[in-house]
């Protein structure tokens, strides 16, 4: 099991990358997030919330104009990767994105 | 068990799950007409909403008469699971308070007028299917798309996007992939994929044109231009011209579609780049188009309608190109000035 457990629903994270891409706009858009640059109470709900977004995992959008968010995590156990539906975006998902501005990114 | 008091014929009076799951599949037309007069018809239009929202795809019968069925969805910001969502407006009702439902309506029925008028088309199966909508999908969800089964529109983030039903070609995209997934089918990766997409540009813009009567030589050929939010100065999504839509932008960078073979994108995003490399085709469907003047969705939207119904799942660019090449010739003669404008358009993409 990558990432060390904090408790049932939180992930010792060190960084993640949000990534937006596809849809109708065929758009590519993310953002990065650092642990250390944040307070720990921030860091903590980060935690938290990247814990939820684990266990909802779902799978990229499979049919035309689909959107997909993909989370990238650095944790002290190794890297893991989940993808999301954009259209069907689990609450603590939603709210991580929230606390991200998204950015044009080059295709690559 | 459902009890449906709608219509007297004791085959929809009263409908189990199982049996309306029959229906909606059936190859019956005469229980596929029983189902939809019995839409029609119905005293009960509160028994017929709640049929059709536990079980949407009875509505997707064979319309008997080569006429438009419509029904318009609120998802009210819950996501794909949800849908298509609460009944909101169906064929005939008329307009509500809320604009994306209406847009939903209004252009999905420009949609079906312009196939049926042009290509003699019954709807996206040619067998009158109805057109589902949904509106309000997710949370500021910045998309639209056809999921195979019925379209799907966000609000928008109202800083980069606004509601996706603003836009006429944005309908008419997403209908058109319903389309391509009854004709050539292209599978939905790398070359085959970007052409489902130009396909769909190609259709939304024609339709958006048909529908205000433009011309080629006045159509803006922007795709989304009314989809834009106030937090970008992109003039659209796409622009089948030779600029691009927006170049950095803050929020959206630069208009990566390229116009030439020779900058075609080798990259896996985006499943091989189909919004990408469809800038290719896009832009010699633009050349074709106003080389030959009058408008578009006339002669060269034949060629293309034509080259889409003759194409198959895995076709690439080259297989597009020598399809309108030999639609083109046989439509017009192989001495013909529309087959050489043709030849000219794909020659300066770099074919």
């Amino acid at each position: 099991m990558p990432g060390k457990q904090l408790d049932s629903d939180s992930v010792d994270w060190q960084q993640l990358r949000l990534t937006e891409q596809g849809g109708f706009a065929g758009l590519l858009r993310g953002a990065e997030l650092r642990a250390s640059e944040l307070d720990s109470k921030l860091a903590q709900r980060v935690a938290t919330l990247l814990g939820k977004a684990r266990a909802g995992a779902g799978s990229q959008a499979d049919y035309p104009d689909g959107q997909t968010l993909s989370l990238e995590v650095q944790t002290t156990a190794g890297p893991w990767t989940a993808h999301f539906d954009c259209a069907d975006l689990p609450e603590a998902v939603d709210e991580l994105k929230g606390l991200l501005t998204l950015k044009p990114m080059k295709p690559g | 068990m459902l009890r449906c008091t709608c219509h007297p014929h004791p085959l929809l009076c009263i409908i189990p799950p199982y049996m309306l799951d029959n229906l909606s599949t059936s190859t019956d037309a005469a229980v596929r007409k029983l189902a939809v007069d019995a839409i029609a018809s119905s005293a009960e239009a509160r028994a017929v909403r709640t049929l059709m929202q536990s079980m949407p795809m009875m509505a997707a019968f064979a319309a008997p008469a080569a006429k438009k069925q419509r029904l318009v969805y609120d998802v009210k910001g819950l996501g794909m699971s949800r849908l298509p969502g609460k009944l909101v407006r169906q064929e005939g009702d008329k307009a509500v308070a809320d604009p994306a439902v209406n847009e939903a309506y209004d252009f999905s029925g420009v949609t079906y007028d312009f196939y049926m008028k042009q290509f003699q088309r019954n709807s996206l199966d040619g067998r009158g299917t109805t057109l589902v909508s949904s509106v309000h999908l997710g949370k500021k969800l910045n998309n639209a798309f056809w999921n195979g089964q019925q379209m799907a529109y966000g609000d928008g983030d109202g800083q980069l996007f606004v509601r996706f039903t603003k836009s006429l070609d944005v309908v008419g995209h997403e209908l058109t992939h319903g389309v391509i997934s009854h004709e050539c089918n292209l599978e939905y990766q790398d070359e085959s994929g970007a052409l489902n997409e130009h396909f769909a540009d190609v259709f939304g813009v024609l339709i958006s044109q048909w529908k205000k009567k433009h011309t080629a030589a006045k159509a803006t050929w922007l795709v989304g231009k009314e989809i834009m939010g106030p937090g970008t100065k992109a003039k659209a999504l796409r622009d089948f011209g030779p600029g691009k839509a927006y170049e950095n932008d803050p929020n959206l960078g630069t208009d990566p579609q390229p116009k030439h073979l020779r900058d075609k994108f080798v990259g896996s995003f985006d499943n091989g780049g189909v919004h990408l490399n469809s800038g290719i085709p896009n832009h010699a469907f633009f050349l074709f188009a106003k080389a030959l003047g009058g408008s578009a969705f006339n002669e060269a939207g034949a060629i293309w309608y034509e080259t889409m119904r003759k194409l198959s799942s895995n076709s690439q660019f080259v297989d597009m190109v020598t399809t309108t090449q030999m639609v083109a010739a046989k439509n017009h003669g192989s001495g013909s000035k529309q087959l050489k404008a043709l030849n000219d358009a794909w020659k300066a993409v770099g074919f």
